[in-house]
């Protein structure tokens, strides 16, 4: 992972050091009805690449949805960039939203629009109102999007209807939109689930190139054991909503794969 | 000739597109940039079209109000507290509302016959399913029942329901059949569409063991979709109802009659009687059929084709909770069916003077003395004519939409909005609902207190009514739309003006086209009702025509009519593909 020669403070950042977390869930617990979906701490150090490994129900999304603050929370605190999401003003909470950025399976482009104006539409959030009325009409300052279009390939198509794609193009569009965001924080909630292991590889290669740069931090939901292991500094087993491991990616074993996926325990 | 070649060919503008995903042929479309040109080419047009119709139905060419109706408006809005509540006139009110019923219902059971019968002959699935010998009847046999049915969905049930008052005069067949023909024509084709959208496995299945054409219909592929269709009876009862209101204004009988009369004497207190039942009837019948209907289908089938280019949406399938659904069906096919019989008693129908020598000879009498077509008055008339008609149907599209679109927004607040707003979307809808519950002629008599006579009064009535319609289609494009996009521009940090501008405009502005100009080509149609009543266009020369009895040129009229659908028809389909 270091073959590019970029620094990976992450785990070698000391304890006691000033690096204030990424992000960090402080005994959160999140309830629906009566059972108990999480009850996790953690902590991610800027530039860290995490993977959140375990079965389906095990806790993956419910604790990326808190980390963008989208799922509310029973009991304890979540701070993500330094602010307490669910204390947050709204305004505050716009503000640390445009500087985490979320690739999602669903993509969640929106399809009438042209690839450029999604892509450009990575930028909503630092810009006003009227500069983003202005682009939907022509594009203002389409450099930086293009120049992410570029980077992923898909310059060609910057003036296409999103919904008229293809799914891999789509997907390319999808991270170039979190690339002009140039977020500190990626969230990815299971972005290769349903791909076949071709194209699942393509995707993380993206992935990890978006959050190359840096101190940018990673937080990815994965099925795959293996692309975890690969891609990732540090791998956090969750079963039934509690973390079972948190280890370096170097040192999960194949018995605690095992463990975390075996049914009925 | 191999087996896919047997069936007629497959109308492409009707298939649904998939409503997101992946599109592997996307290299192989047409360029963007000839599409964009297109689209901007069909904009221009729209604009210079819409710019005509305002100055053709008057707008900013002099006065439009007429400052002397107002003390009549106050009037009539005084009365609004005091409506005609004497026994002796909620008596008749109530005969005229069952007689109102009473047509509808037995216009929508002759119609769903006629669907049923059409809509299986229309169907690709049944003429596909013929023995291979009969291949090439087949073929002609759905194209006869594509024909035979397009041209009388075509003609307003406005025009029927005069033809048939000159042929059988002041009978209450007129209303049902008025209502049963064009209705059934409709029903025929979104029946065939259900058809044709049901998996044929089964039916085919059946055939492969030797049942015959009927059987293999009636076991295999009916119990499937009887629903469907029974959901789509009721809708179009709903529709009915405030077709035979409009009936009841051209001299039919029921509510629009007694409406009409109370117009013409200016007897305030009892419209608003009238109005009030007409809304509270609308108001049930609304729920009703909306009961029956899965959630969201309400604009597909709202939306549907008197189109004549046959590309109406089909009607969804319904799904969510089915056991319910059809226990609710099961009721309400209770409840139509007694109804039924007490209409065909309260009406006294004579289904004998149907065919009886007097009636077929005066029929036959109004068809040659039709014959052939003559101009009503000159050439330039008849364009004129042809002109208001096509302005008055723009120009209440252009009404109808902008309405329609601010009561969507106020009436689809999004999923986390507060009680107040809440409120107000309820109010919105409640509205939008009355809106459509009076129908466009009553609009257009109540709209001739303040504005003066000629086109804009009708185009304007023809506006409200379809604000009520396309308010309520967009209200559903709303609530249904896919949520996701917005919400992920809302992750990455977009304001609300931003996720509105960027996530929400954007996904339904299509939707919100669509529908425009699939009312559009049923405003143009509907132009003949509120010309009947005096507001210009077609309709208007339809009614001197039958004033002075010049059946030729009630025909040429009818032609003219039918021509322009057809032309509104073929525009709003090519630019719906443009824009899309």
């Amino acid at each position: 992972m270091s073959a590019d020669g970029r620094p990976r403070p992450g785990r070698d950042v000391a304890p006691g050091t000033t690096a204030q977390p990424a992000v960090a869930l402080r005994g959160v617990e999140v309830r629906y009805g009566a059972d108990p979906a999480l009850s996790a701490a953690l902590e991610v150090a800027p530039g860290e690449r995490v993977a959140l490994v375990g079965p389906s129900g095990a806790g993956k999304s419910t604790l990326l949805g808190l980390c963008s603050g989208t799922r509310p929370l029973s009991v304890g605190t979540v701070e993500v960039l330094g602010t307490d999401l669910a204390a947050a003003s709204r305004r505050r909470l716009r503000a640390v939203r445009s500087r985490i950025g979320s690739v999602h399976q669903g993509l969640d482009l929106v399809g009438p629009l042209t690839a450029l104006q999604n892509v450009s539409a990575g930028r909503l959030g630092r810009w006003g109102t009227a500069r983003s009325l202005a682009s939907l009409v022509r594009p203002v300052d389409p450099g930086p999007a293009l120049e992410a279009m570029r980077r992923l390939g898909i310059e060609d198509l910057a003036g296409a209807r999103t919904d008229r794609l293809s799914g891999g193009e789509q997907q390319r569009v999808a991270l170039a939109r979190v690339l002009v965001q140039d977020p500190e924080l990626v969230l990815a909630d299971e972005p290769i689930a349903s791909l076949d292991p071709g194209r699942a590889r393509v995707v993380m290669g993206l992935l990890t190139e978006v959050v190359a740069g840096d101190a940018r931090t990673l937080l990815v939901s994965l099925h795959d054991f293996e692309t975890a292991r690969k891609t990732c500094d540090r791998v956090v087993g969750l079963r039934r909503g509690e973390i079972v491991f948190d280890l370096p990616a170097g040192e999960v074993t194949v018995a605690q794969r095992d463990e975390l996926y075996r049914l009925g325990a | 000739m191999s087996e896919d070649a047997v069936g007629p060919p497959v109308p492409a503008a009707g298939t649904p597109r998939p409503a997101r995903g992946v599109r592997p042929d996307a290299r192989a479309r047409p360029r963007r940039s000839d599409r964009s040109r297109a689209a901007r080419w069909w904009t221009l047009a729209a604009a210079v079209l819409v710019l005509w119709s305002l100055w053709g139905t008057g707008i900013g060419r002099g006065p439009v109000l007429n400052p002397a109706g107002w003390p009549s408006l106050r009037a009539f809005a005084g009365a609004a507290l005091h409506p005609d509540l004497s026994p002796a006139f909620l008596l008749r009110t109530l005969d005229a509302a069952a007689v109102t019923v009473a047509f509808s219902l037995l216009g929508t059971v002759l119609a769903t016959a006629i669907g049923l019968i059409g809509g299986v002959l229309m169907s690709e699935a049944w003429w596909r399913s013929a023995p291979v010998a009969r291949v090439r009847r087949g073929r002609t046999g759905w194209l006869l029942a594509r024909i035979g049915l397009g041209l009388p969905r075509g003609i307003h049930e406005a025009v029927w329901g005069i033809a048939l008052l000159l042929v059988l005069g002041r009978d209450p067949l007129v209303g049902v059949l008025a209502l049963g023909i064009p209705f059934g024509a409709i029903t025929a084709k979104v029946f065939a569409e259900i058809i044709d959208e049901t998996d044929p496995g089964p039916h085919e299945a059946l055939i492969a063991v030797g049942a015959s054409r009927l059987q293999a219909f009636c076991h295999g592929t009916l119990p499937r979709i009887w629903g469907d269709l029974l959901a789509y009876s009721f809708y179009r009862f709903d529709c009915a109802l405030r077709s035979a209101v409009i009936l009841g204004m051209i001299g039919v009988g029921g509510l629009g009659f007694e409406l009409g009369t109370a117009f013409a004497g200016l007897d305030y207190e009892r419209m608003w009687t009238l109005i009030l039942v007409l809304i509270v009837l609308g108001l049930v019948c609304d729920r009703w059929s909306a009961s029956l209907r899965r959630p969201g289908a309400a604009h597909e089938a709202e939306a549907d084709g008197t189109s004549l280019c046959g590309d109406g949406t089909p009607v969804g399938r319904r799904t969510g909770s089915r056991v319910a659904l059809g226990r609710r069906l099961r009721v309400s096919l209770a409840i139509a069916l007694l109804l039924t019989l007490a209409s065909i008693l309260h009406l006294r129908l004579d289904l004998v003077r149907l065919f009886s020598p007097d009636t077929w000879r005066r029929a036959g009498g109004m068809i040659a003395d039709a014959l052939p077509p003559t101009l009503p008055s000159t050439w330039a008339d008849l364009l004129g004519a042809s002109a208001a008609t096509l302005q008055m149907s723009v120009v209440a599209i252009l009404v109808g939409g902008v309405i329609g679109v601010i009561a969507a927004f106020l009436g689809a607040p999004g999923p986390s909005a507060g009680p107040l707003r809440g409120a107000v979307a309820a109010l919105c809808r409640i509205v939008l609902l009355a809106i459509r519950a009076v129908s466009p002629p009553v609009w257009a008599l109540l709209l001739l207190f303040v504005v003066l006579p000629g086109p804009l009064p009708g185009a304007l009535a023809l506006g409200l009514y379809n604000a009520g319609v396309l308010g309520r289609l967009f209200t559903e494009t709303l609530e249904t739309m896919d949520r996701r996009p917005v919400r992920a521009l809302q992750l990455l940090g977009a304001g609300p003006v931003q996720t509105f501008t960027y996530g929400v405009l954007p996904t339904v502005t299509g939707r919100f086209t669509a529908y425009g100009l699939y009312r559009w080509e049923v405003a143009i149609r509907e132009t003949v009702v509120v010309g009947v009543v005096g507001a210009g266009g077609l309709g208007r020369v339809l009614e001197s025509e039958r004033a002075t009895f010049d059946h030729a040129g009630m025909l040429t009229a009818v032609i003219a009519l039918l021509l322009l659908s057809l032309l509104v028809d073929l525009v709003s389909a090519s630019a719906r593909r443009a824009w899309r």
